[in-house]
Formats: structure tokens, sequence, C-alpha cells
């Protein structure tokens, strides 16, 4: 569109390579923005985007490679110097003091005035001006608190361009809004561009990118996997870039799945009022002997799930294990009556690093025999445990008295596999249970989880990874913004159609045109 | 198993050692001979009566210190220990002056009366917490003050006894007071109180629940991961609820001591500051209720010996400069060597994996093994 017009490159970012651990979030990515563009960077929660940006933004320093603002090599020690060099990023989790007021968390931190008298007025007025320059209907006195998420985000957007950026970040803008409000911002990210900047954003919803950007760069699992334009490119191109295409041997099931339901959701919904649900009336089953595979991109409502099945978090609607209402009953009675869990994030709530195997291997069972006897924690009988954990389901590298820590990340998540089967338990949840581990612990799980699903449990599997998904389950739903856009069968899905419901470019309605910017919304719960 | 024992021990041996440097460092410099001064601590240390004298004086700091541990194995920090024993200490004082029963009732009832007290006083920051999210340090310190000023209005107004310059509560009699465990008969003030008896079995209940019940076991989860806690079906919240209650409940001991041993009432001697020097013992003993007698007894016996410094013209403030030191270096020590051990731990980790990856052919056919 206008990058011929306006030639001239205002990031030039080269080889950028960002480590955490052993964990590698950015592979040498190259990327090339032009002023007076829009440049979408498109990829799946965890592609490592949202690092790119903090790098470019100051908040991350990069361990390999360059960054050129308008041609001349800069490095950011703080987000104080990427404002400086014209950079400004808004959030996609808004960083806002909620008790002051919208201009004076404008001004926050560049208030005009001498060091100790702030000049209320001409902050005021010039917040005010701002605003109206760019068409941007806020109040300005409004205390944050007061303001909806809409009018936050341009909160956010007047603070960048309070300090005159040329550069502005939004990671994932539309996330939280709705599509009127997406529009309008979209319409003000043309007046930016009109005026000279360059706008990065962040998305993984392929119709606004096609509608919106000048040019597209897709990340992948760290690595920039391909640049294109709308021009160029489709909704199923991106969407077969974005996520990993191959398909595995699917293994075929000799026993039947079983015909009573042992877990189910009726209508349940998870968010905060006023907000856009994050689970928006979510209606599933599971049964006896049966994988339920949850598909979608991270991010569209299938942490909630989790949190809502397991009660952790408040919600509304039914949800029964075997039969039984279990909305009233906290985390512990849940977990007693048999539901069994394999979180997303090991470290975060799987084991506890510092703790031993053998403390770890009681946790979530430490209310019943043999961890249990009387008020006692027995450490024998949670050692035995630990020790038939180990054996049962091969995991090196220590015996009960080992921490946690020492394991690699494989062999923790063995450990975790075999607490949660071990138990004989009547349902499973598993969130990506072979995330961040090789291949011989990735099939020793697979075939764990097979086998406990001929033996009669009940599986939802969470995961991101869809060679996992299309192996394992026995149905597909697929989820997008909070809701289920597909039930499918895995036996007769390609990654392609699988993909293309993950970003909302299809529906069960049917395939939607992908220019339409409202299309992803229309579509309901099958 | 060596390297935990080794942990253990490093905390503290560094954190005295650095006490006795910048002890001797002040004497230095104040033109004292450090040595001398330390020659007469210790053999004024070691005489019978001193002995007796810091053992008593250390079961009060040892409450303290198992009082703040109980809460710190819950990862807070009860800074309210002062003002949960002073409130508590009145409420033990009146009840073993005026309650009508022989002693083998009233002592145990006027025990779990402060016990009930200083977990009521703990309650009101776990509370804040927990529904307003108030950091417990901040609101504990509030509710030190607001002892103070309860208890100088109880004290005045309502429990006072007699006239005059009297200002304390009634006097216990042998009804009510705590008997003598033992009296060694060697000069005066050599009997050891049955409080020492009341430590050992707080500090063995203090080790059962934290170390060997399925609540210790939530307490310590709940403390490291809140997050593997509430997956688990822990319940944070009522964890650190439980913790404060627990804490408090050890802490309204800690004036008990003084009252039913020392004064025979509750009166304007109550020590104030038992806390602080029992938190040292509690970090000094990393938690450990065997580590905090060994750092009470020894905080209790710098304090005792530094009291003959003055008798040789010496700065007694030699003690408190000691104490002081302790605490803060203990902090530092136990930093420093939870950052080493954490280095060795993963240093080893990095180094099994680092064995482990290269070839990726061998680990293979044993972990198909698992699919039998």
């Amino acid at each position: 569109m206008s990058e011929t017009a306006e030639p001239d490159v205002l990031v030039r970012l080269t080889g950028i390579v960002k480590r955490f651990g052993t964990f590698v979030a950015n592979d040498r990515i190259d990327l090339t923005v032009r002023a007076g563009t829009v440049h979408a960077i498109v990829g799946e929660n965890g592609a490592g985007k949202s690092t790119l940006m903090k790098i470019l933004a100051g908040e991350e320093r990069p361990d390999e490679g360059t960054i050129e603002i308008a041609g001349s090599p800069r490095t950011f020690s703080s987000p104080r110097d990427a404002q400086q060099a014209g950079i400004g990023m808004v959030h996609q989790h808004f960083l806002l003091a909620s008790a002051l007021r919208v201009w004076e968390n404008v001004v926050l931190a560049d208030e005009p005035g001498s060091a100790f008298r702030l000049d209320s007025a001409a902050a005021r007025s010039r917040v005010a001006d701002l605003a109206a320059r760019n068409g941007f209907e806020v109040d300005v006195d409004a205390v944050v608190r007061d303001v909806g998420v809409g009018g936050r985000q341009r909160v956010e957007i007047l603070k960048v361009l309070y300090r005159d950026a040329r550069i502005i970040i939004l990671d994932e803008p539309t996330a939280v809004l709705v599509p009127s409000e997406a529009a309008s911002l979209f319409a003000a990210m043309r007046r930016f561009t009109d005026a000279g900047a360059a706008v990065i954003f962040i998305s993984h919803k392929l119709d606004e990118v096609l509608d919106f950007a000048d040019e597209i760069t897709v990340i992948r699992a760290g690595a920039v996997v391909g640049q294109t334009t709308p021009a160029e490119s489709s909704a199923s191109d991106l969407a077969g870039l974005m996520v990993k295409v191959a398909m595995p041997a699917v293994a075929p099931r000799t026993v039947p799945p079983g015909s009573d339901v042992v877990l189910a959701a009726h209508g349940v919904t998870v968010g905060e009022a006023g907000e856009l649900p994050a689970l928006d009336d979510v209606s599933l089953e599971v049964h006896s002997g049966e994988i339920v595979g949850i598909a979608g991109v991270e991010g569209n409502g299938q942490s909630e799930l989790l949190m809502a099945l397991l009660g952790r978090v408040a919600h509304t609607g039914r949800i029964s294990l075997a039969g039984e209402d279990i909305d009233g009953l906290p985390t512990e009675t849940r977990r007693a009556r048999g539901l069994a869990y394999i979180p997303e994030d090991r470290h975060r709530d799987g084991v506890v690093l510092s703790m031993a195997l053998r403390e770890n291997a009681a946790l979530g069972y430490h209310g019943r025999p043999p961890v249990k006897r009387g008020p006692w924690f027995s450490r024998s009988g949670a050692a035995a445990q630990a020790r038939a954990i180990i054996s049962r389901f091969d995991v090196r590298g220590g015996d009960p008295s080992t921490p946690a820590s020492a394991l690699s990340g494989g062999n923790q998540q063995k450990f975790i596999v075999g607490r949660e089967l071990g138990s004989d338990p009547r349902v499973l949840i598993a969130a990506h249970p072979t995330r961040g581990v090789d291949i011989g612990a990735q099939s020793a799980v697979w075939s764990e989880l097979t086998a406990a699903r001929d033996r009669g449990l009940g599986t939802l599997l969470i995961s991101a990874d869809l060679d996992e998904l299309l192996a394992l389950s026995d149905r597909l739903l697929v989820f997008y913004r909070g809701r289920i856009v597909g039930a499918l069968d895995p036996r007769h899905v390609d990654a392609q159609e699988l993909g293309e419901y993950m970003t909302g470019v299809r529906t069960s309605a049917g395939p939607a045109a992908p220019s339409s910017p409202s299309s992803p919304s229309e579509g309901d719960a099958a | 198993m060596i390297r935990r024992i080794a942990v253990t021990l490093a905390g503290p041996v560094v954190s005295v050692l650095l006490a006795l440097l910048v002890t001797t460092l002040f004497l230095t410099i104040g033109g004292y001979s450090a040595t001398s001064a330390y020659e007469v601590m210790w053999n004024y240390g070691i005489e019978p009566a001193s002995l007796v004298s810091a053992l008593n004086n250390a079961v009060p700091l040892y409450l303290a210190g198992v009082a703040a541990a109980f809460a710190l194995r819950m990862g807070l920090f009860n800074i309210g220990v002062d003002g949960q024993y002073r409130v508590a200490a009145l409420a033990g004082a009146v009840v073993a002056a005026n309650l009508p029963l022989p002693l083998y009732l009233r002592l145990p009832i006027t025990l779990i009366v402060c016990c009930v007290t200083g977990a009521l006083w703990a309650l009101v920051p776990a509370l804040l917490k927990v529904y307003r999210g108030v950091s417990e340090v901040i609101t504990s310190i509030l509710m030190n003050a607001i002892a103070t000023t309860v208890v100088a209005i109880l004290l005045a107004d309502v429990f006072r006894s007699g006239g005059g310059q009297n200002t304390g509560t009634a006097i216990i009699g042998a009804e009510g007071a705590m008997p003598v465990l033992i009296d060694l008969g060697i000069g005066n003030r050599t009997s050891i109180t049955g409080f020492l008896v009341v430590a050992i079995v707080v500090g063995i209940l203090f080790y059962l629940i934290q170390y060997r019940t399925v609540f210790g076991f939530t307490l310590q989860v709940a403390s490291r991961s809140p997050e593997a806690a509430e997956s688990a079906g822990i319940k944070v919240n009522r964890r650190i609820i439980w913790a404060m209650l627990g804490s408090g409940a050890i802490a309204g001991l800690v004036g008990m001591p003084h009252v039913l041993s020392t004064a025979f009432r509750f009166d304007g001697t109550l020590p104030t500051d038992l806390m602080f020097t029992g938190l040292a013992a509690a970090l000094l003993g990393r938690s450990h209720p065997i580590g905090i007698a060994v750092g009470a007894f020894i905080l209790a016996f710098v304090e005792r010996s530094s009291q003959v410094l003055g008798l040789v013209q010496l700065p007694t403030e030699v003690g408190s400069v000691f104490m002081a030191v302790i605490l803060l270096s203990s902090a530092v020590g136990y930093w420093l060597t939870e950052r080493a051990d954490q280095r060795v731990a993963l240093w080893n980790a990095l180094r099994r994996r680092r064995r482990e990856t290269p070839p990726p052919a061998a680990p293979l056919p044993t972990g198909m093994e698992a699919t039998r």
C-alpha cells in the first residue's frame, strides 16, 4: 500500500536473540519497519512476539543482535531510553494508576512544571488538546478506575503520544475490545501512520491483520517464519505458517469409549463484569474412556476452563463430575472425588521445585492415605508413593529425597503425570502434558494417557501441540475467544482446517469471508 | 545430607562470626582491649549463677523465637509478637491472680487464656491480609502500638490493684504462680523456672505440627508455591490465618515467665521488646526448634555476660551491639547461604542435564519401556 511512498526505515532489528535460562524466546529475529506503515506481527501466544517488542521498548535486553532506530544503532538500558528514541509501547495488560485521573496518568513521570511544582493546568490542557487532536473521546478528568476498557486503552495510547513517539507498539490491542472499539482503534492507527509514524501491532487474529496491516511478519517458536503483505497472502496461508503443520500417524484405538458422562460443563462462563468474558458459555461432555481434545490458540479461554473445572475461579453455569454437581465444592473435595489435574505450567502449580519428590508426590494427595495417617504426614507413605511413581513412569535423576528442581523438565513432567494417573482418577484434566519435554518422555506420556483411557479414564486434553491433539483425541473442540467454535473429528480434519478454526477464520457455521472484520464474533458455540 | 547440615550450620556460624568481628571493631575503635573484654565476659558468663540466669532468660526469647518461626515457615513476618504477649500477659496475670481453682487447674487455664488472647490479637493482621491485602508487617506493628495503649488503659482503670504508687495487677500467690523446676542451691537466684518445661513442650509441639503433620505440610506448600497449593486443594488464605493464629498463641506465652516467675503480677517491669531478640534467635536457628533453642541461649548468654563489663570500666553496650549485629547478619547469613545453596543445586542440575543430553539415542529405549 503505502510502503512505496515512504521507503525510509524507522526500525531495523538484526539477529535478535533472547534467552530465558535454557529457553530461547527469540532466535535470531530480523525485523524492518518503515515509517508510515502498520506492521503486524502475528504468531501464537508464546511464540516470542511480546518478548521481541519488550526488547524494542527497552524493557528487556537482547542477548545478541542490534537495534537501529532511523538508521543509527541504539542500545536501550531502560524503557526511558527507548522513549527518548521515540518508541512507545501499549501493553496488553494496561499499566495505569487506577486511583489517578486520566490526565494525571498521561503526564505521570513527565509532568510539566518545575521539580517541586506540578503545573496542573498546563498538563491538563495539553492532554485534553492531544486527545482532541487525535479524535479520542475521553474525559481527561475522569478517574481511571471509572473508565472502561476501551477508554483505558486510549489513555495508554495518549501516554505514548504525549511522549512524542514515532514508533508505536500495540501488544494485542484488540484482545479486550468489542468490534466497534477495535474499528475506531484501527482508524486512529491509520491517522498516526499518515502523520509519518510507524505502528507495530501484535496479534493472532488474522482477519484484522489482513484488513489493517501494510506488512506482516509471522513468528513461530521464536523465529521469523514468514514476511508478507495482505495482498500476497490469505488467512489460511498465515494460519499454516503460524501453527506447525505435521500430521502424525493416528494409532487406532481398540477399546471403544464408554457411554456414561464423567465430566460435564453446561454454560460455564468466567469473566469480570463489564469485560468480554474470558470463557463464554461453554458446554462440553467427556465420557468414560474418551479423550476430548481442546484446540485453540492460547489465551482463548482454555486457562479459565481449567481453573473453573478445578474450582479455583468463580464461574456461572454448571459443572458435574460423574453425574454429581460439583459447583459449590472446593478444589480439595473435587480432587478427592477423583479429579486429577496435569497443570499447564508445571513450575507454577505442578511441583514445588524446592521440595523433595517425596513431598511432591503428596501434593494434591495429602488428604488421603497413605500420605495422611490421622493428623500425621507419613513421610514413609509419601516416599513409597514417590518411589512407585519413579519406577512405574521411569522418572530419572532422583530418588524420593531429591528436590524436584534437580530433575530435568521431562522427568518432572513424567513425575506429575505419574502422580496424577497413579491415583486411579475418574477424570483427568491434562493441560499441555508434553510441553517442553523430549521425544522419549513425550511418547511415554502419550502411551500412559492412552493406557489410562483404555482402562476407562475420561480425559480432557488441552494442548497447543496439534500433533498431540490429533494423535490422542477422540473428539476435538476448538476454542476461539472463549467459545467453542467447532466440534471436529480428528480423523477427518487436517492441520490447515484446524488452524483456520483456531484463528477465527472459520466457524462451524461455515467458512466466513476472511475480509469481514466482525466475522469471528458471529460464530457461535457448536 | 551433609550439605543440609552444612547449610543449616553455615548461617548461624557466619552471623556469630560477623557479630564478633563488628563488636571487636567497636571495642578497638573505642580504645578498649577486645580480648580482655571477651575474657571477662566469658569468665563471668560461665559462673553457675550466670548460666542459670541465661537459661531462665533464654526461655522467653525461645518462646518469642518459636512464635516468629511459626509464622515465618508460612512466609509471614509476625512483627506483632510484642503486642500479642503484652495483652496476653495482662490477661494471664488477671486470671492467675483471681481464678479460684487449685494450681494444677489454674496454671493450665492461665496459659490457655494467654494463648487464646495472643492468637486473637494476631488474628486481626491475618484477617486484614487475607481480606484487604494489607501487609501483615504493617498491621502487626500497628497492633503493637494499640496493645501499648489498651494495656495502659486497662491497667490504670480496670485491673489496677491497690492505690498510690502501685501500678500493677493483684499479686499472684503460690496458688497461681509457676513452680520452680529445680533449685540448684548454689548461692542465690539459682533456681530454674518451670517455664523451661513449657518451652520444651512448645518446642516439641512446634516440631510435630510444622514438620510431622499434614497441616505443616500444607503450610510449607502454601508458603513456597501458593499456585501449586491452590491447585492441590490447599486454601492459601486459610493457611495464612492458621499460621498467624498459631504464632499469636505461642507469642501469648512470651510474657508469662516474667509474670508468673519473677514479678508475680503484671506491672511496668515486663520487658517490652523480647520480640526482636527472639526473632534473631529464630533467624539464627533457621526456624528449627533446636536451632532456635541454641540461638536463644547464645543471645541470653551474651546479654547476661555483658552485664559484668560495667564493673571493669568497659561499655555494657557491647552486648547490645553484639545482638544488633546478630539480628542484621543472621538475615544476611541466611540469605547468603540460601543463595549459595541454590547456586549449588542449579549447578548440579545443569551438570546432570549436560551429562544426560549429549547421547539422545541412549535414554530412548528405556523411556519407551514405560509403555507396558
